[in-house]
This record gives structure tokens, sequence and C-alpha cells, in this order.
């Protein structure tokens, strides 16, 4: 399956939040949704779910343009709510069935992730009476249970404990194994790291940069090392004028234009004892603030 | 269809497994069941205190004070005339004849030494006075009857009529029977009034709670996931059918358990009051009730639920029925007042009765008491389908733009943006 979004628009009255958007991925594939606040992150997730509308622009599948009746998603929205008055199996399976599955099938399922999320003592508890990451466990299942082919999380890790959090990694990895396309928004940058292999970061309603992960941090230019070693003092007496400290036993080293990288990493593993060495390549965090912030930044407080 | 049931049911479990649902309906059997067995609590609680009704009457026997104001000007036989007819006419009192002044009147009445007084200054006009004049205070027509016997009285005497001839005339029973070939306005009163004051409170009421479980779903944000799952027609029929349902079964219940105290204690109540004449209804009066009592609630049911989707905080719901509410009590008020006025066929009540907003209460209220074609109540009633289809479909666009406007009050221009424009 391949999900294309293509030159999607969309304002909210006079404001234009998306301007002309596009990114794709496919099955398998775990896409990172990126951008700042009001960027237009969620307005293009709830496009996509079918919430509302585009202006203009097209989501397709496999070419062709989405049919919801025939392709099910699961979403986790950002604005968490379900029924805090009723139990929690009422209400699971409310929703599993909702999504097409028979009463039976939705049990079933709603007692299988009640089990994994480690919860089966709590399914006949109201909503109300569980802690918050338990509640954001059950609105994960929700998701989930009718197994779906598509499934968009929105800020799924925030508010989660790292125990809690780790029993979701988990799930999302079995789920992106299955081939299923997972869509994610996160400000949580190393969630993201963690999962996708591909990311779309949006900034003032336009795609700023998307693609492979791993190809996008290989086109920085691969200049600098990062070596770790008790030498430190050492290496930067010698080389003061390529070296940077970055911690008591960490330095960066920038390669002279003249030289290759591969060919100063032997050198320095040939002059000192070194217990790393690596080249650098820019965090997920970096690349996130190279591009929402060298362009101007006008952005207001919309809906996204 | 699948989704639809599926709403149906969460919604009605919702509704039928709040506590104060069943409260409010045990509440109201109770009620009923107890007012119903009225007669015979009070003749249980006669008989515990050992007090018979005819202490109590004596107990109770009212005063009625003649005063005579004329001054001198009634003779002997008239002011024995006068004290007959009036022993006649008040036979559960007693009447004492005395002359004196229109402040004698007051102080007699205002001390409590007579329950009333009537003060003449000649024999065809009096002054009532009365410490608290009750609702259902009927003495002046019948001291109007009795003056009148008092005049052909003393005419028949003084053309020397026998006394058995007089007393014959005079106290001759009048009986009659009346046979209504059309419809009973008197009974029909209570039916459409109880049905207009049903469907009065029962909309309101679960009006208030359709709406309110509408914006708390958006409060708690429930609703994003909602609206991914199912359309919003399935959605806001589905809560509202099973609004409907469980109003019904609520309804149900009391009713039953009305009739039930009413098999016991039917026979207790005298013939022609109100309970006789609630629990004899005419079949042909129950089927129109019911049928223009869903059909209002379901159109009301639909209004309050788009309504409930337009706010953002649980505190504006009071301001977003308020236009609803509004159209509801005008309806009320158009009832009662023709009814009361007799006024069932002005034009007003006509065009009401056709009105979707207004003609389940109107078009009841008129079949019930005056004369209304079948063709003209076909009408009505498809008016009143229709537009339930229609207020249904623009209810669902309303509720799927609303849901999702968050922090802001829906406007009227998205609202009509969505009902028309909207796929």
């Amino acid at each position: 399956m391949f999900l294309e979004i293509k030159n999607v628009y969309k304002s909210y009255g006079t404001k234009e939040v998306l301007k002309g958007i596009s990114f794709e991925t496919g099955s398998g594939t775990a896409l990172g949704i990126l951008g700042r606040n009001g960027a237009g992150k969620t307005t293009i997730i709830r496009i996509l779910m079918n919430v509302f509308a585009a202006d203009r622009g097209e989501i397709l599948i496999d070419g062709e343009p989405v049919d919801y009746r025939t392709v099910s998603f699961g979403y986790l929205p950002e604005e968490r709510g379900l029924y805090p008055k009723r139990t929690i199996i009422e209400q699971l399976v409310y929703f599993a069935e909702l999504k097409g599955m028979t009463r039976k099938e939705a049990v079933k399922a709603v007692e299988y992730w009640l089990r994994r999320m480690e919860l089966s003592d709590q399914g006949n508890r109201k909503l109300e009476t569980l802690s918050k990451g338990n509640q954001q466990k059950i609105q994960f299942i929700t998701a989930l249970t009718h197994d779906p082919d598509i499934i968009v999380l929105d800020e799924p890790f925030s508010g989660l404990d790292p125990v809690n959090a780790g029993v979701l990694k988990e799930i999302v990895r079995e789920q992106i194994e299955e081939g299923k396309i997972v869509i994610f928004s996160s400000h949580q940058m190393n969630y993201v790291e963690e999962f996708c292999d591909r990311i779309a970061i949006i900034h003032q309603g336009v795609i700023s940069i998307t693609g492979d992960l791993y190809t996008i941090k290989r086109e920085y230019l691969r200049n600098k090392l990062v070596i770790r070693s008790k030498d430190i003092e050492q290496i930067r007496s010698i080389y003061k004028d390529n070296t940077e400290k970055m911690g008591s036993h960490e330095l960066q080293f920038t390669v002279p234009a003249n030289e290759k990288a591969q060919d100063v990493m032997v050198r320095i593993i040939n002059e000192f004892e070194i217990d790393e060495i690596r080249v650098y390549e820019p965090s997920l965090n970096d690349i996130f603030i190279e591009y929402t912030s060298e362009q101007d930044d006008k952005e207001g407080e919309g809906a996204a | 269809m699948r989704q639809f049931k599926i709403v149906f049911l969460f919604e009605l479990k919702r509704f039928i497994s709040a506590k104060s649902y069943w409260i409010i309906t045990g509440i109201l059997m109770l009620l009923l069941i107890v007012s119903i067995s009225f007669p015979r609590m009070r003749g249980f609680f006669e008989e515990l205190f050992n007090t018979s009704s005819d202490i109590t009457d004596r107990e109770t026997q009212t005063s009625i004070l003649l005063v005579n104001g004329t001054e001198g000007l009634l003779s002997k036989k008239q002011r024995k005339v006068l004290q007959y007819v009036w022993g006649r006419t008040f036979p559960e009192s007693r009447v004492e004849l005395i002359d004196g002044s229109e402040d004698m009147c007051r102080h007699e009445v205002n001390s409590g030494n007579a329950d009333c007084a009537f003060f003449f200054i000649n024999t065809s006009s009096y002054t009532y006075y009365v410490k608290t004049l009750e609702m259902t205070d009927r003495r002046t027509s019948r001291a109007d009857e009795a003056l009148k016997k008092y005049q052909v009285m003393i005419v028949l005497q003084d053309a020397d009529v026998k006394e058995e001839a007089i007393d014959e005339i005079v106290e001759t029973e009048i009986t009659h029977v009346t046979i209504n070939l059309g419809t009973d306005q008197q009974k029909n009163f209570f039916y459409a009034y109880i049905m207009v004051m049903i469907l009065y409170m029962v909309i309101i009421y679960y009006g208030q709670s359709i709406m309110t479980g509408v914006a708390f779903e958006k409060s708690s944000k429930a609703m994003e996931l909602l609206v991914t799952s199912v359309d919003p027609t399935s959605m806001i029929f589905g809560k509202i059918l099973a609004a409907s349902a469980s109003s019904l079964l609520q309804i149900s219940l009391t009713a039953c358990s009305a009739v039930l105290s009413y098999r016991l204690n039917g026979n207790l109540w005298r013939e022609g009051s109100l309970v006789n004449t609630v629990m004899n209804m005419p079949g042909w009066i129950f089927r129109y009730m019911l049928l223009f009592f869903l059909l209002g609630f379901i159109l009301y049911a639909f209004l309050y639920g788009a309504a409930g989707s337009t706010v953002t905080k649980m505190e504006e719901t009071g301001q977003a029925s308020l236009p609803i509410t509004t159209i509801l009590i005008a309806g009320l008020f158009v009832s009662l007042f023709s009814m009361t006025e007799n006024s069932m066929d002005s034009l007003l009540f006509r065009a009401c009765s056709y009105f979707p907003f207004t003609s389940p209460m109107v078009m009841f209220s008129r079949i019930a008491m005056s004369e209304v074609s079948e063709y003209q109540i076909a009408v009505s009633v498809a008016i009143l389908i229709v537009s339930v289809i229609l207020i249904g479909i623009i209810s669902a666009k309303i509720y799927r733009a609303g849901v999702l406007v968050y922090g802001k009050r829906l406007t009227i221009r998205t609202m009509l943006t969505a009902v028309f424009f909207s796929k």
C-alpha cells in the first residue's frame, strides 16, 4: 500500500494553514510529521482522517483517491477523550463495532489488547478511575483493535512514563513490522528518530523537507568527527584549530578541507588511545531546528 | 443502518443505566400510585383516627348572615320568605337574618362569627361579604337564584295563590340530559392539557439531557474519534431515537403504575372526577396523543442535539438552548391560551396546528377539543414527518460542523455553510 498526500491546501477563514503540502509513505514504514506549534500538523492529520476536507489537493492510496469505506484507519487524536463514566470494555467494544467489527470479534480483540497493555483486570472499571497514563493506553487501544491498514498517531507518547512509553513503543514497532503504514506526529524527536524511516517537516504551512531520514542525514557535510578518549587534552593541544570540546571526555573534530575523514580517523586511532570515533551526523533535533527556524517566523496561534 | 443500531444501543444504555433515570422514574411512579390511591388512603386515615364525616361536617358547618339594611322596609312576611328561600338555597349552612349595617357585615365576617354576609338595601340587590373568595365560591349565583325565587314567592303570595301551589312552582326540581353529538370539550380539555404539559416537560428534560450529552462528548474530546468512526447522520439519529426510546420507556412504566393503581382504586373515585376522566381516555385520543407526542419529541430532540454541538463549554448550553425553548414555550402558550379562551378555530390557532414546531401541541388540542377533518390531520402529520426528517438531516450537518469547532461558538454563517454546502 502506498499513501500519497498531494498538494493539499487548507484555510480557516482568511488564514491559510496549509499551502500545498505533499509527502508520501508506504507499507511497513513509519513517517514522522514534524513541525512547530501551529505549523499545520494536526490539520493535515485531520484532513487525512477525513475529519474535514481539504480546500484543494488529493489523498491517494496506490494512485487512487482514498476510499474511506475500504481502507481502514486507526487514529489516536491529539485531543484525547473517551467516555469517563462508561466502563473500559464497553467503550472499546463500541468503537471497534463502529469500525466494522462484529461484537464477538470486538470483544476478543479488546481482551487481547487489554492483556497486551497489562490492563486485563481493569476492563470493567469506569475510565475515569484510571490513571492518566492508563487512560492514554486505553485511547491507544481504540486505534488498534480493528487491525487498521494505516495508523495515525498524534503525539502518542506525550504524558507517558518511560515504562508505559516502552510498552507502546514495542507495539508500534510490531505494527510497522506487520506492514502497516504508521504516521506519527510528535515534538519528541527521540521517539521520531527511533521509529521513523521517513520524515516530513512542516513549517508555516509548507513542507520544508521530506524524505528518508538516513538519506537526509547523509546529505549533510560529513566533515566532522566525534572523538571520545581519555587523551582529549593531548589531542586538543596538537590539533587546537580543528577541535572543540563537547564534554569532559568528548570533542568534535573538524576535518581539514584537503583531507578525507577516513584518513584522519585512522591517524588519530594510531596516535592516541581512543574509546570511540565516528563521523558526526546531525540529530533529528538539529535538522528540525535548522528547518523550522531559518525561515521567517510569523506563525500565529492557529487551530492546527 | 448497522452503525445507527450500534450508536442507538450504546446511547440507550447511557440513558437507562443512569441512576437519576431510575430515581426519577421511581418518584413519578410513586407519585401516581399515591395520588390515585388517595380515596383509599383517606378512608384508611379516617378509620385510624376514628373520625367520621358527620362530625367533620357539623364542625365545619358554615354560617351565613343575611343583614337587612332596608331600615324597616321589609315586612314581617317578607322577612319570613327571605329567611325561608335562603335556608332552602344553602341547606348546608346556618342562615341568620338580622338588621344591621355594612360595618356590621365587615365586623362579623372579619371576626369569624360568620363565614359570609349578604347585605341588602332592597330586595333586588345585595352586597356579598366574604373573607377569602375561593376559586370554587358559587354563593353569589346561588343567592341570585334565591332572590329571584323570593320575588316570585312574594308576587304569588300577594296574588293569593295557595301556599302548596307556590311551593310547587318554586321548588320544582329541573332535570336534564345532554347528548353530545360532537366533541366533549369539557372532558377533552383535560386530555389536551395533560398531553401539552407532558410533552413540554419531557422535551425540556430530555432535550437538556441530549444537549448536555453532545456538549459533554465535545468537551471531553471523544468527538474527534467519533466523527472518524461513524457518519454523523447515524450518530445523531441513533442518539435522538435512543433518547426517545428511553423517555417512552419511562413514560410507559409510569403509566403502568398509574393503571395498576387505578385498577385497585378506580371504584373509589366519583364519576366525572379528573382521575376517572383521564384513566378512561378514549382509544382514538390516546392514539393521536402518542403520534403527536413522538413526532414532537423527536423534532425537538434533533434541535437540542444540534444546539449541543455548537457550544464549546458546558456553561454555554443554556444560551444555545434558549431559541429552541422559546419556540417550545410559544407553542405551549398558544395551546393553553386557545384552550382556556375556547378559541380553537381562530386563524392563529389553525396556522399553528400546521407549523411543525407548534403542531404537536396545537393540532392535538384541536383534535381533542374541536372538530378537525381527517384531511387536515393528515396534512399536519405529513408536514410534521417531513420536518422531522429534514430537521434530522440538517441537525446532522450542524452537528458535523459544530463538533470540531473548539474554543469559540459555531457562527450562524458556518452553520448555514454546513447545511447548504456540505456533502
